[in-house]
């Protein structure tokens, strides 16, 4: 349900932020090369962190939280360096039987039209995974892995200080049956709601 | 631009609702079936008896369930070896609904087809008064038997043992969570078998199959999320292989957790490669390891039906 609503509430939020951006009512150029600082572009370090939910599809969500940063010295703002820290506690082992496991990333962020409120963008991500299996019975199953992924999506500026972004990604490393861990899916969604926090 | 766009919309043109090449000697073909088709009274202990005695009705039936793709030939070892170690145990071999038949009747079924024949059997040998019903189910048939016990089809009591080997909950292979986006691209799936097991699986998998099989096991996998409970007085027997490309080692864990009491359950974990290790017939390359896994399953199996 929770997911669900921030689907609603982010859909709304990118339509909404095209919609200024057309108008061009939100979009304040300033700086010497006349863009937002507030859509990551310019002469400012920034730090975006938020909340983001991830979508295997046809298994889990998983959810936690993400931090982007950003400066001028990193092409430009262009290129954002972040981490993610996911959980399927705060998704879909929340209150079930699904297997608990967490993963934390690293990735790079490359924006495309920086500046502009509306931002496609790709991220490469590397990381690591573990997840819980509670018997020692099944201490022949893998329960940990490398992670690495790519997804390409678009981001969205809100009201200055707030970013929207939508993602689809795929998960290059994942498990076979006979090598690798089991709960790591191909296909991967991401939603994620940041806030813009300038240094 | 213009042309790539021309030809990638002629190859999804050209590749959308392709049919395979079926031959006579494949069991996809109109020539072979499976034997229960036209002798249901030498698989199903339902139409074997036409009038049980008491003392027969008393005798532990096991219902045997193979998975998707397969035959009753899956469970054929099992059959063969009660009967050659004068086990007082009767194998009830069902063939799913829609397999065994042509490729075409396989595209067309559906998981709720496949499983009708599994309630079909249950519910025509309690029809018949027989007192100890146990099930045995290979990969999918350990979904199907599942399903059923999600939506509480079976009471107190009712159900002496239930036995799973190799059960599917999560694919070995995570592109079947793709197929109902690349399925309708491909048409099918080549399984590139060995020839001589063409006789008793679909060479051929069409995609639609695909698509319900990858339902059914997410609709399993939610349910054992949400807790499936076992019925008082019935016993969940898991044996799984450590390494299986088709049916993940990770789904007997699945059933651990999501499966109650703990008492009522028991998992083995089981150090073998195969899929549906109890299946040895046709296979090449058969180590010490695997025969010995097999007759120990087989043992266990009678063991748990007779305490």
């Amino acid at each position: 349900m929770v997911q669900l609503l921030f689907v609603i509430f982010f859909t709304n939020g990118l339509l909404s932020a095209s919609e200024l951006s057309a108008n061009n009512l939100m979009f304040k150029p300033s700086g010497a090369d006349g863009l937002a600082p507030s859509s990551g572009a310019g002469d400012v370090q920034q730090l975006e962190v938020g909340l983001l939910f991830q979508k295997s599809y046809h298994f889990y969500w998983e959810n936690g939280i993400t931090a982007t940063y950003r400066a001028p010295f990193i092409l430009k703002n262009r290129l954002g360096l972040g981490f993610n820290f996911l959980s399927s506690r705060m998704g879909t082992a929340l209150g079930t039987n699904a297997i608990k496991q967490e993963q934390i990333l690293i990735f790079g962020q490359f924006d495309f039209r920086p500046g502009r409120n509306i931002r496609p963008f790709v991220q490469a991500n590397f990381g690591y995974i573990k997840a819980q299996f509670d018997q020692l019975k099944f201490s022949s199953l893998e329960d940990q892995s490398l992670l690495t992924s790519i997804n390409a999506g678009v981001a969205g500026t809100i009201k200055e200080n707030w970013i929207l972004k939508g993602s689809l990604g795929y998960n290059i490393i994942g498990g076979d049956g006979q090598s690798g861990l089991a709960t790591i899916y191909p296909l991967i969604f991401h939603l994620s709601a940041q806030y813009i926090i300038k240094l | 631009m213009k042309y790539t766009l021309l030809v990638v919309v002629a190859v999804l043109f050209i590749s959308c609702g392709k049919e395979p090449e079926l031959e006579d000697k494949m069991l996809d073909g109109e020539v072979i079936f499976d034997g229960s088709i036209a002798n249901p009274e030498n698989f199903l202990i339902s139409q074997k008896i036409a009038s049980p005695t008491a003392e027969q009705l008393a005798i532990p039936v096991i219902i045997a369930c193979h998975g998707y793709s397969a035959s009753t030939f899956e469970w054929q070892e099992m059959a063969d070896w009660m009967v050659a170690e004068n086990k007082n145990i009767m194998v009830s071999q069902v063939l799913l609904g829609g397999h065994g038949r042509s490729y075409e009747e396989f595209k067309n079924s559906t998981w709720k087809v496949w499983q009708a024949a599994i309630v079909a059997e249950y519910e025509a040998l309690k029809a018949k008064g027989y007192t100890d019903i146990s099930f045995a189910g290979s990969s999918t048939g350990c979904a199907l038997i599942l399903e059923l016990m999600a939506n509480n089809t079976f009471s107190a009591n009712e159900i002496n043992v239930i036995f799973f080997v190799d059960p599917i909950v999560i694919p070995s292979d995570k592109t079947l969570s793709l197929v109902k986006v690349a399925g309708p691209i491909l048409g099918y799936v080549d399984t590139k078998q060995d020839t001589i097991e063409d006789k008793y699986w679909y060479h051929y998998r069409p995609q639609e199959t695909l698509q319900e099989l990858e339902e059914l096991i997410t609709v399993v996998r939610k349910a054992l999320q949400k807790g499936i409970e076992i019925p008082e007085g019935t016993d969940v027997v898991v044996y799984k292989s450590t390494s299986d490309a088709s049916a993940d080692p990770v789904s007997a864990a699945l059933v651990q957790q999501g499966m109650t009491p703990e008492e009522q359950l028991d998992i083995h974990m089981k150090e073998s490669s195969l899929h549906v290790f109890t299946r040895l017939a046709l296979r090449r390359n058969i180590r010490q390891v695997d025969a010995d896994n097999q007759i120990w399953a087989f043992g266990d199996i009678v063991r748990f039906i007779e305490k």
